[in-house]
């Protein structure tokens, strides 16, 4: 019996980009840059660990959109475009460093192998569904899977018409169980944002559980006996599990982090910033814009000093010495925490698990080395998955509310709602009334008539307007335009089928060009949005 | 919080690549697109295209005027909300329109708070008075304490009126900014399935002696924008309003407005 727990969540999540009309768009390399540094790359882990019988559980939650995005016909061909690209440009370094530049030939060669090897998992593995992937190691039973929201809005500021947050939370939770065939036993609340009484509605979704920031949890309307390491009963038995603030310091903190490392790759340095621009034209924007390409030489090194060449070998080596250190402070924390609890304590870790491998390089390796050095008979904590800590370990629970609180800055809301971004709230809100008054309306239309396509289209719009990604982009200031078209263009749509519903006219042909743009939720089920049972 | 497009702290300290949003054309797409509920209907690009423009022309929130009259508030952290209004303007109120020609602009947000601990409607409740523009129709609002329930109503006052209200808004709750006391055995006992609320009547005036002292020590500290505090005790001294704000029509979700001739 170990003396404690650490459970380590990776949230999976990216905005729904699915733009048929365009022959590319450049917010797609999101996702592509996501599958290729992050989701690969951890999937690859997850095989070897599996290959070498290692024992652990983590959770990982899949948002609804990035399910729906990772299942997509078009986004599927356009990626397995876009990486047999970047194998084309990495061929070609190998040829150019050689002759041109032989200190960096060794890295090129590296990338070389590396897209190889990811493209041959992503196309024949895996047969371009990484979803697959995902469940075989669920069945394994090293991940737990949990969703998300279904379009990842922001919660306690959807607030104002309780049908909101019915509908992203319930239509996430279909949405899972329709992609990945099980019921997800907990919820990763989009920004960890949460108010009282949304219990209330995860309870009738049937989720056990969720996450809070360490606030949320030590704000509670009880102070936790346990702190943040063991998870609260919200009074009508969902609990909300703590964020521990020491796994966060140590891997997020802009002094402290392990990514800052001056030993890891730099992420800044990209040769479609830094090659000839007649050079990498063919793998950049159209018109010769510079965009990162994923082929990157230099190492953070520090200071103002030039750049220097990344060294993989030093860099793998200071990944295993992280999480060598990551392991033995969980070890100490768990010494300390048992000497005053009476139950096993758990240390939540959560992480967006787009850190791993796309903005910290060597994030997969260290997360691998921490899973095999903490497989060891003599480390005093096990890695767990939520549900099994909750079944085996949490009961009873100490009953009360945790306090409204986000992971955003600041721990609030202030982040999704400020001077940049307050605009977007009255039109949400006013779209939302008029979705109930739509749904309390046709309450009774029968499946698949135009009348129902529209009113699932029009929930649809409404939902893709509501996601937590654009505010965040109107305030952090990069593609804001993006975002602003985002919403707008999805409000445009819904005040159409509206307008259509209301005036018993729809258009069959405009309709349908809606569901090929929108195409997420097919089985979507409007009624949610009904005001009374 | 750091998918592809969100740089995390440890990372956002060295300096950023340009990144640019644009459209990449690299080729020209000749596919077509079937809608999956109306197989006979194809689409190439260019079609959809079109359909978007066209709604997004004809149908963008930005231009709509069809919102209702509203106040509503938003919380933002433990000492900040968020209201945003919107008034008809076909269908203003007299008061508000004989308003107008002064030029003078004496719009204001009354914001009525109480403490999460007090159950229930108190007799009265503390309120302060933020005077808003008329050239935007939100504000931010800076909360005297933290873990308040807070609602408001928008109204107008001048010299010769008292405050009169034309919108009145939902009610929020602030979030909590510290830790609870710990447990008592008697509250640990007494739980069986529903949460245990702290109360409650006999925290009342301590409450709202806290309260009222805070709004004012708020109204004496903040700068460039105009706080105006009950005259009184702190409790709401317009009985006409007061009534109004305690309505049970007036739940925390009915946006309520009323027409004051």
């Amino acid at each position: 019996m170990k003396k404690g727990f650490l459970s380590i969540v990776l949230h999976a999540h990216l905005p729904f980009v699915h733009h048929p009309e365009q022959p590319s768009m450049f917010e797609e390399r999101w996702l592509f840059e996501a599958i290729t540094d992050c989701y690969i790359p951890l999937i690859r882990m997850f095989d070897r660990l599996l290959a070498a019988g290692r024992r652990y559980k983590l959770v990982l939650s899949l948002s609804p959109t990035l399910i729906a995005m990772l299942a997509n016909e078009l986004l599927r061909e356009r990626y397995l475009n876009h990486i047999k690209q970047m194998l084309a440009l990495a061929d070609k370094e190998m040829e150019r460093t050689r002759v041109h530049a032989p200190a960096y030939h060794n890295l090129a060669c590296m990338y070389q192998r590396l897209l190889s090897d990811n493209l041959y998992v992503y196309e024949t593995s895996y047969q371009t569904n990484l979803l697959n992937a995902f469940t075989k190691h669920l069945e394994a039973g090293h991940l737990e899977l949990i969703t998300s929201a279904a379009t990842h809005g922001f919660l306690p500021l959807l607030n104002q018409h309780e049908s909101a947050v019915r509908a992203q939370v319930l239509i996430g939770v279909h949405a899972f169980e329709q992609a990945l065939e099980i019921h997800p036993s907990g919820i990763w609340l989009p920004e960890c944002g949460y108010y009282p009484g949304l219990e209330r509605l995860l309870k009738k979704a049937g989720l056990h559980y969720f996450f809070a920031d360490s606030h949320g949890i030590l704000h509670a309307s009880e102070a936790p006996r346990r702190g943040v390491y063991a998870p609260l009963d919200c009074g009508n038995g969902v609990a909300a599990f703590g964020r521990d603030p020491d796994c966060s310091r140590q891997v997020w903190s802009a002094t402290e982090g392990y990514p800052g490392d001056f030993d890891y790759r730099e992420y800044y340095s990209d040769i479609g910033f830094e090659l000839d621009l007649d050079y990498v034209r063919p793998h950049v924007l159209e018109g010769g814009i510079r965009v990162n390409t994923g082929i990157k030489y230099h190492r953070v090194t520090g200071g103002d000093r030039p750049k220097e060449i990344y060294d993989p070998v030093a860099a793998a080596n200071k990944a295993r010495e992280h999480a060598f250190d990551f392991l033995t402070q969980r070890q100490q924390q768990i010494e300390q925490l048992t000497a005053h609890m009476e139950k096993p304590p758990i240390i939540v870790a959560p992480y967006d698990a787009e850190l791993f491998g796309h903005w910290w390089f060597e994030g997969p390796l260290w997360l691998e080395s921490l899973i095999r050095q903490a497989d060891r008979q003599d480390n005093n904590f096990e890695l767990i998955g939520c549900t099994d800590y909750l079944v085996d370990h949490a009961q009873p629970m100490q009953k009360a509310a945790p306090s409204e609180s986000s992971w955003g800055e600041h721990g609030y809301h202030r982040y999704w709602l400020n001077d940049k971004n307050g605009w977007i709230y009255p039109h949400l809100h006013q779209a939302c009334r008029r979705m109930e008054n739509l749904a309390d309306g046709h309450r009774n239309t029968p499946s698949n008539s135009l009348m129902d396509r529209a009113l699932k289209q029009a929930a649809r719009s409404l939902l893709l307007a509501q996601a937590s990604d654009w505010p965040f982009i109107m305030k952090s200031g990069t593609t804001v335009e993006y975002a602003a078209r985002r919403v707008t263009d999805h409000l445009s749509r819904f005040n159409y089928l509206y307008d259509s519903i209301t005036n018993n006219r729809i258009d069959d042909h405009r309709l349908s060009a809606l569901e090929v743009m929108d195409d997420i939720f097919p089985d979507i089920d409007y009624r949610y949005y009904c005001t009374a049972d | 919080m750091n998918p592809c497009y969100r740089v995390p702290r440890s990372i956002a300290e060295r300096p950023a690549s340009p990144h640019r949003p644009v459209l990449s054309a690299q080729k020209a797409m000749t596919r077509s697109w079937r809608s999956r509920y109306s197989p006979h209907l194809t689409f190439s690009p260019e079609q959809l295209r079109q359909v978007s423009q066209v709604i997004a022309e004809e149908f963008s929130p930005c231009g709509s005027d069809a919102a209702a009259p509203e106040l509503v508030l938003m919380p933002v952290d433990p000492y900040h909300l968020h209201a945003y209004w919107h008034i008809d303007a076909d269908d203003t109120p007299a008061v508000w329109k004989q308003r107008q020609p002064s030029g003078k602009n004496d719009l204001r947000l009354r914001i009525y708070c109480r403490h999460e601990a007090q159950s229930g409607q108190a007799t009265g409740e503390p309120w302060f008075d933020v005077a808003v523009g008329t050239e935007k129709n939100w504000c931010d609002v800076r909360l005297p304490l933290d873990n308040l329930r807070c609602r408001a109503a928008l109204g107008t006052k001048s010299d010769s009126r008292p405050f009169t209200p034309l919108l009145f808004s939902n009610e929020i709750h602030a979030p909590k900014a510290g830790i609870s006391p710990a447990p008592t055995a008697a509250s640990e006992g007494a739980k069986n399935g529903q949460l245990e609320r702290q109360a409650a009547s006999t925290t009342t005036n301590h409450c709202d002696e806290r309260l009222i002292h805070a709004i004012k020590r708020q109204a004496l500290s903040d700068q460039g924008i105009q706080v105006e505090l009950n005259p009184h005790t702190g409790l709401a001294e317009d009985h006409g309003m007061e009534q109004t704000l305690m309505a049970p029509a007036l739940s925390s979700h009915t946006i309520a407005r009323r027409h004051i001739e």
